[in-house]
């Protein structure tokens, strides 16, 4: 075979091959679509868990371990899970520390470190801690 | 009329004249003319048949080349582009190399270079099926100096990326910043150059055998 022909098929071959490697590695539609519903999770999480950091004591106190729309940091429909309804868990910690929780589809997949907080795949909560 | 254009003239008319090339070429260097365009002013004529110069085929110019190889040359690009870009992607995966961002950008980065290559290898793979055949059925398409300088200008890109991944190999060693994920990342990059310099070089070969 001419210098040529090999050097083209072996552009090709190295393109089909990484092709291959990127599906296997990020995987098809559903599974994007499913990172696409985890990313939404953790971004409520994430906002909700930014402004009850910064609640007065007594509110944050008097909040229910499970999130309601009368929560005071609640935006539009951001207290729940957009896909399954249920609503997201609060858990509280020591020291100021609090997690909010959802249940995520591929928690693996999911960004740890951001805004300040804490993703955890383990148990699908976001850590953050309130300034006392 | 351009000075080449008067050297052919010369060159037409010495022929016609019946004298040999070896001394209408002594006359041009005589005359203080480049021993190079001296002899693309004789390669320009054949000998004398039916009493007069035959001009031999030049390079031509079509708008329909322009089209066709420059829309060759961009799906090559891009194609090289994006098999390094992905490349660099799974690398990064591989090594666990994270970003502190709220979502995983680099995935959705891995699936627009397999969008783009799942389109652009076959419609490149098809052009250059297109451009063997054409070459086949005419052959003096090889004359094509559009097709010649959007070759040279791909072998250039593609040494320039060669010299440039190697020169980064090199700087990373002395910085100490030489880790076996560059190693990788500045493979693929060289591979990817020097499959294109072939790749070239072979084409271009093919039209001077032609």
């Amino acid at each position: 075979m001419r210098s040529d022909r090999l050097a083209l098929a072996a552009l090709a071959g190295l393109a089909v091959l990484l092709v291959v490697a990127g599906l296997v590695t990020v995987g098809g539609p559903e599974e994007a679509r499913r990172q696409r519903r985890d990313e939404a999770r953790v971004a409520a999480l994430s906002d909700l868990a930014r402004c009850m950091a910064q609640l007065p004591v007594a509110e944050f106190d008097a909040l229910p371990p499970e999130m309601a729309a009368d929560n005071p940091c609640v935006d539009r429909d951001n207290w729940r899970d957009a896909g399954t309804g249920a609503p997201f868990r609060l858990v509280r910690g020591e020291g100021g520390a609090f997690s909010l929780c959802a249940a995520f589809e591929n928690p693996a997949s999911v960004r740890r470190n951001f805004y300040g907080q804490s993703f955890d795949p383990a148990t699908g909560c976001v850590t953050a801690r309130r300034d006392e | 009329m351009k000075p080449n254009e008067t050297l052919g003239d010369f060159v037409a008319r010495a022929l016609a004249a019946g004298r040999g090339r070896d001394e209408i070429a002594a006359a041009l260097r005589e005359a203080g003319w480049q021993a190079s365009d001296i002899r693309r002013a004789l390669a320009q004529w054949g000998d004398p048949a039916l009493g007069l110069p035959v001009p031999r085929p030049a390079a031509h110019v079509s708008a329909r080349d322009a089209f066709f190889y420059g829309l060759m040359f961009t799906m090559l690009a891009t194609l090289v582009w994006h098999i390094d870009a992905l490349g660099f992607d799974l690398i990064d995966r591989a090594f666990g190399i994270e970003d502190d961002y709220g979502y995983d950008w680099r995935a959705q980065s891995i699936r627009w270079s397999i969008a783009v290559l799942v389109v652009v290898v076959p419609l490149f793979l098809w052009l250059n099926r297109a451009e063997a055949a054409r070459l086949r059925d005419d052959p003096a398409q090889t004359r094509s100096a559009i097709r010649k300088w959007f070759a040279f200008v791909t072998l250039y890109l593609a040494a320039l990326g060669m010299v440039g991944d190697l020169i980064a190999t090199i700087y990373a060693l002395l910085n100490g910043d030489l880790t076996v994920q560059f190693i990788a990342k500045a493979a693929l990059v060289l591979l990817t150059a020097g499959l294109v310099f072939l790749y070239y070089r072979g084409e271009l070969r093919q039209g001077d055998e032609v």
